[in-house]
């Protein structure tokens, strides 16, 4: 018979590499499906409640401020009605023209728009307005919450064009 | 029989043990380190990607400056990076796309993604659809283009 490690010896040592393997292993896993679970709780949670969020606008202005010139002021007023029951946020209002060019007008900051509430959000640019005087085919807004259910666009024919010529 | 003296042969042994199981110890903590940061960026990857959606609400043909418009809205709950934009005409052939395709938008957003019409589309008859993909989503547009009646 060879000589070697004794029986009680080897077993104990293949128990403890065992185990060791074992506990490295579960705490990685745990670790792994703790991290992941919580990630996807959190979407799950955005989701629905954005389940809940709804926004419409109720009507737009455009003022050209009879000068459609680069460096003049231009004034775009947007009223948006938050008709959901989730708060929503709000950074840009968007026109976009009858040959799909986009105008993106950033806010000063993200406005929050608390349900049932009716806010009008004002920006004034001083580019030029050429490509938007009476040429708008659609006004946007978009939450950034929630941008696939808060979220409205409203014709061109409805945007008032204040002294536009 | 002469050998080594068994002293010497213990010593061998023993930094030949030493050596090799350092080797096979730094081996494993690598290929551990490793395999396991490819499973958290694989795991990561699929859990994010359940919050990301993308969409074309709009195209639009502008024959007059020869270029298409597509407007991509992020309605998912991830800044998303388009990764490619393809028009294509009914012959199955793509218009080029203009400017910098790999556009980062971020939740909310609304951006415009331009083609040239250049030899591709010359009325609206011709177009097929518009696809625009980021890296978890994507989104198509089939309908007739939004100027087109």
């Amino acid at each position: 018979m060879y000589k070697g490690v004794s029986m009680m010896i080897s077993a104990v040592l293949l128990v403890g590499l065992a185990l060791t393997l074992g506990l490295i292993t579960s705490d990685f896993v745990s670790k792994l499906s703790k991290e992941r679970t919580q990630q996807i709780t959190n979407i799950t949670k955005e989701k629905l409640n954005c389940q809940f969020a709804n926004l419409y606008i109720r009507n737009v202005s455009f003022d050209c401020n009879n000068n459609c010139s680069s460096g003049i002021s231009h004034r775009l007023n947007v009223t948006v009605v938050n008709s959901g029951t989730k708060d929503v946020m709000i950074d840009s209002l968007y026109l976009r023209n009858t040959t799909g060019a986009l105008f993106t007008f950033t806010t000063n900051g993200v406005i929050q728009l608390n349900a049932s509430e009716v806010l009008t959000i004002s920006n004034t640019s001083s580019s030029s307005c050429h490509e938007i005087n009476r040429t708008i085919d659609r006004a946007i807004v978009s939450s950034t919450n929630c941008p696939e259910t808060a979220f409205d666009s409203m014709p061109g024919s409805d945007v008032a064009f204040l002294r536009c010529g | 029989m002469k050998g080594v003296s068994p002293m010497i042969a213990v010593v061998l042994l023993i930094a030949i043990t030493v050596l090799l199981s350092g080797v096979i110890f730094g081996w494993i903590k690598l290929f551990s380190f490793t395999e396991t940061e490819k499973i958290s960026n694989r795991t990561e990857g699929l859990t994010s990607c359940s919050g990301s959606a993308i969409n074309i609400d709009d195209v639009y043909l502008d024959f007059g400056a020869n270029k298409s418009r597509a407007t991509v809205r992020n309605t998912g709950q991830l800044t998303e990076r388009i990764t490619s934009a393809q028009l294509l005409n009914t012959n199955g052939i793509n218009a080029t796309a203009l400017g910098n395709q790999t556009v980062t938008i971020a939740r909310g957003e609304v951006k415009i993604i331009e083609f040239s019409l250049n030899g591709t589309i010359s009325n609206c008859a011709n177009f097929s659809q518009v696809k625009v993909s980021t890296i978890c989503s994507n989104g198509v547009y089939k309908k007739t283009p939004t100027n087109c009646g």
